[in-house]
């Protein structure tokens, strides 16, 4: 992976949109778990920026987000 | 990042190693067309990009342009190669084989593979192609500028991923599910509510399971009851097995399940043929007017021939979306309803077989009922379900709902305790199914919530991209513009930026303002000369962004098109913007080099001139001047008159930047002819004047003495321009050895304004109403 260019504003400051995003994201989905919003966060801020993901690992992703969301709701992120 | 050399064997025009050596500085390179100039730019892309050169890839240079690269006449025993040496000595270099394979040996520091080519070098037939390029290329030439490279990958992966958890979660077959478990509730419980339901299973329950009261919750109370209707059917005699048979499939409801399929598949046929043959057409007649979508923000209506906004074809795309997701909604009520007629179907051909109802069977089978008993033995559900047309649901009508109405007429024969028990069974399981339903709505509320929130996710990546993007591009548009003004000074063009391109995603254009009207394309108004300028000033500004890493630009003859009022101008926006900057110039342009040469500083700035290429075993070769004589020494041999007219061509130029730089003055003549002076005409006031300014220090001592060798080498000039140029002008009559000492007279004249000891021209340094070079020795007061 080539390194990530700089632009004239100096740092690319690439992540910090995502915890905001999440936020406002889950202010609109109740039924999202305080796990699942971490995991994505988790995610984005990682595997999910670098590289485009192969169908396999979105499918093993998508599982494991599909459970996290059907555990009881004592976490709900509001 | 500084380029020391670029070494060049047997590579395109290149015959024995030959080097274009900077020396970390800025050069200017003169060249007339075909002198091998672009050799050293190829050099360089092969370089940066693994063994390609862009403006060879094409079907005649080889897989790998081993066709183009070598030197057509490369001798077998030598190799072809280029080597790139940095300023701090580490270096890059290709040994290039027979094939076009290539080995590379590196030892750089810089990594050249990562630089964008539209950064770097801009050649001659790439000026405008910026602007004549798509919006979507145009936002990837600057895709790597806005460095959002891991946001783009993110919304692409939130894209995918939201498809992935419509697969895993099943939603499709969940959503199916849930549309049968409804219409089964419908036929069981009517109009009943929720707590209706769970009470009639708390009253069978109480009747069924008197041993088990403490039981609350109604799944518990579903399974208990089911096994309870079980056990007092298994214990019951076989003529009350046959009426607990032919209740339930008395119960069934086979004639609204055909019809409902039937109307489901009506419904389909009414909404999807007509809309498949009108989507065929519509796409065939949209193909063209795709790319319009991209340059203009109207296109024309391909039914009506109308100008429509590209806004609304848009919301008409969104409109016929929302219409194919309906046709897919009806998609799924019909096989909801296809599923439960072959539960239904299956249900009535396990039940017929029953041991328990062979009597009943004998009985009927003697009658009309034969042919459609075996029409239901031989039903197969699985085949129905993956494919069921109207002969299907012909053969259903015309064969089982008699077999159904039979078993109804039979039913009336139920004693009510069979049943009821009966009854029961059909509550229970149809409550139980509804609970289950609620856990899977549950599930699919869950997916379709994360869905959502995946979905929203990719739209905030594409949002921050938008933001990021019009940031980095307000910032590059002012560098456009400012560029632009130092090559178009007080001209009412005006406004020039990048700008995202209304709603489409990774989509820039440029926009300008034209005598004060907004143009939304510099296609619309700007001639090819203006384009070029405007292109020029684009790849400048994008090249401007690496400022921090400093690397090295190449611009290969990119001012063919410019007038000379604004390709004067080139040299402002080179020392203004990219003084720090190493810039490597190619130009055949020999009096923009003569410009140049004059106007540059020579501390940041070297000038290099490459001989007339002869052939390829002889390649490309350096004149040993920075003046361009050597180009008219090149034609004294086989057309001596046009070596002499060169020579004047080329004192006219040189004389009349002297003449500037010295600040002489002449006499105002009227029209054209006061821009255009002829060498005679500055040499002549030279002579005149330098007798009393141009002065050379005495070799001991402050004291100026007149240059009297100088006034004798213009003298000369200027006799043999006035007898023989003009001959070789107008008779074409001049021979060779005149042609020659013509030549050499004329540059012997020129260097009298270079100092020997300093090397820097009298007009270096300015002093009051003076100038001299650099040590003094030589002054024009």
């Amino acid at each position: 992976v080539l390194p990530e260019p700089q632009n004239k504003q100096g740092a690319t400051k690439n992540d910090e949109w995502i915890a905001v995003r999440i936020a406002q994201a889950c202010e609109q989905q109740l039924l999202v778990t305080k796990v699942v919003s971490e995991s994505i966060e988790q995610l984005l801020t990682g595997e999910l920026s670098e590289k485009p993901a192969s169908a396999g690992r979105l499918a093993a992703i998508a599982k494991k987000l599909i459970a996290d969301m059907s555990r009881p709701k004592i976490d709900t992120a509001q | 990042v500084r380029i020391k050399t670029i070494e060049l064997e047997w590579f395109r025009g290149a015959a024995d190693r030959i080097a274009l050596d900077p020396d970390c500085k800025s050069l200017v390179i003169y060249g007339a067309n075909g002198s091998g100039k672009s050799s050293f730019v190829d050099g360089f892309e092969y370089l940066m990009h693994k063994g390609k050169i862009g403006h060879l890839s094409h079907e005649y240079s080889g897989r790998h342009q081993e066709k183009a690269i070598p030197n057509t006449h490369k001798p077998a025993d030598v190799t072809t190669g280029v080597r790139i040496r940095f300023k701090d000595d580490s270096k890059l270099e290709a040994k290039i084989n027979e094939d076009g394979s290539f080995t590379t040996l590196e030892s750089h520091s810089a990594a050249v593979a990562t630089w964008d080519y539209r950064r770097t070098i801009l050649r001659q037939d790439e000026v405008s192609s910026f602007i004549h390029d798509t919006k979507g290329n145009k936002y990837s030439a600057l895709l790597s500028l806005l460095g959002l490279g891991r946001m783009e990958v993110a919304a692409e992966n939130l894209r995918q991923l939201a498809k992935s958890i419509e697969n895993e979660a099943n939603l499709q077959r969940k959503r199916i599910t849930l549309r049968q478990i409804a219409e089964t509730r419908k036929t069981v419980f009517g109009m009943q509510s929720d707590d209706e339901i769970f009470n009639t299973i708390e009253r069978l329950h109480t009747c069924y399971c008197a041993d088990n009261p403490a039981t609350k919750d109604t799944l518990s109370r579903c399974i208990e009851l089911e096994a309870a209707v079980d056990a007092r059917m298994a214990q019951s005699s076989a003529e009350q097995r046959r009426h607990f048979i032919i209740q339930t499939l008395a119960e069934l409801d086979l004639k609204a399940q055909i019809s409902a399929v039937r109307a489901y598949s009506l419904r389909l046929a009414s909404e999807a043929e007509p809309l498949v043959t009108e989507k065929l057409d519509v796409l065939l007649r949209a193909v063209p007017f795709v790319d319009k979508l991209e340059d203009t923000k109207k296109v024309n209506c391909p039914a009506c021939g109308r100008s429509i906004p590209a806004a609304e074809f848009r919301a008409h795309i969104a409109a016929e979306r929302e219409r194919l997701q309906e046709i897919i909604n009806i998609f799924n009520d019909r096989k909801a309803a296809l599923g439960l007629l072959c539960n239904t179907v299956n249900t009535l051909k396990n039940n017929l077989g029953k041991p328990e109802l062979k009597s009943w069977r004998d009985g009927v089978a003697m009658g009309d009922l034969a042919r459609n008993l075996a029409y239901a033995d031989g039903s197969n559900a699985e085949t129905l379900r993956a494919s069921c047309n109207e002969g299907d649901l012909i053969g259903l009508e015309d064969n089982l709902l008699a077999v159904v109405a039979a078993v109804a007429d039979a039913s009336r024969d139920v004693p009510p305790d069979a049943r009821a028990l009966s009854t029961a069974k059909r509550t229970t399981e149809a409550a139980r199914g509804l609970l289950k339903a609620n856990n899977q709505a549950v599930a699919l509320q869950q997916a379709d919530a994360l869905i959502a929130l995946i979905n929203s996710l990719e739209q905030g990546a594409r949002d921050e991209i938008r933001r990021r993007s019009q940031a980095v591009i307000d910032d590059i548009s002012s560098d456009i513009q400012r560029m632009w003004e130092i090559l178009h000074p007080g001209e009412a063009i005006e406004g020039v930026s990048l700008y995202l391109s209304g709603n489409i995603d990774k989509a820039i254009d440029i926009r300008l303002k034209f005598y004060g009207v907004e143009q939304d394309s510099p296609r619309l108004t700007l001639s090819e000369g203006y384009r070029n300028s405007l292109g020029l000033c684009i790849f400048l500004a994008l090249a401007k962004q690496d400022a921090e890493s400093d690397r090295p630009l190449f611009l290969d003859d990119v001012v063919v098109s410019l007038d000379r009022n604004h390709r004067g101008m080139i040299q402002d926006l080179l020392v203004k913007e990219f003084d720090a900057r190493q810039v490597i110039v190619l130009t055949h342009d020999r009096e923009w080099y003569a410009e140049l040469r004059q106007q540059l500083d020579a501390k940041h700035w070297g000038f290099k001139v490459l001989l007339p290429w002869e052939s390829p075993a002889i390649g490309i070769r350096w004149s040993h001047n920075t003046t361009t004589f050597d180009d008219a020494r090149a034609h004294v041999a086989s057309r001596p008159d046009s070596a002499g007219n060169d020579a004047r061509k080329i004192m006219d130029v040189e004389l009349a930047l002297i003449g500037e730089r010295l600040r002489m003055r002449l006499p105002y003549l009227r029209g054209d002819k006061n821009d255009k002076r002829l060498a005679h005409e500055f040499l002549e006031r030279l002579i005149a004047d330098g007798k009393t300014s141009f002065k050379k220090r005495k070799e001991m001592g402050a004291d100026y003495l007149e240059h009297g060798d100088a006034i004798t080498a213009w003298e000369n000039a200027d006799r043999l321009l006035s007898s023989w140029a003009n001959r070789a002008s107008h008779s074409f009559n001049l021979v060779g050895p005149e042609a020659i000492k013509l030549i050499d007279a004329c540059e012997s004249a020129l260097e009298f304004f270079k100092c020997s000891a300093c090397g820097k021209n009298v007009w270096f340094a300015e002093t009051g109403k003076s100038f001299q070079c650099g040590c003094g020795q030589i002054r024009w007061k």
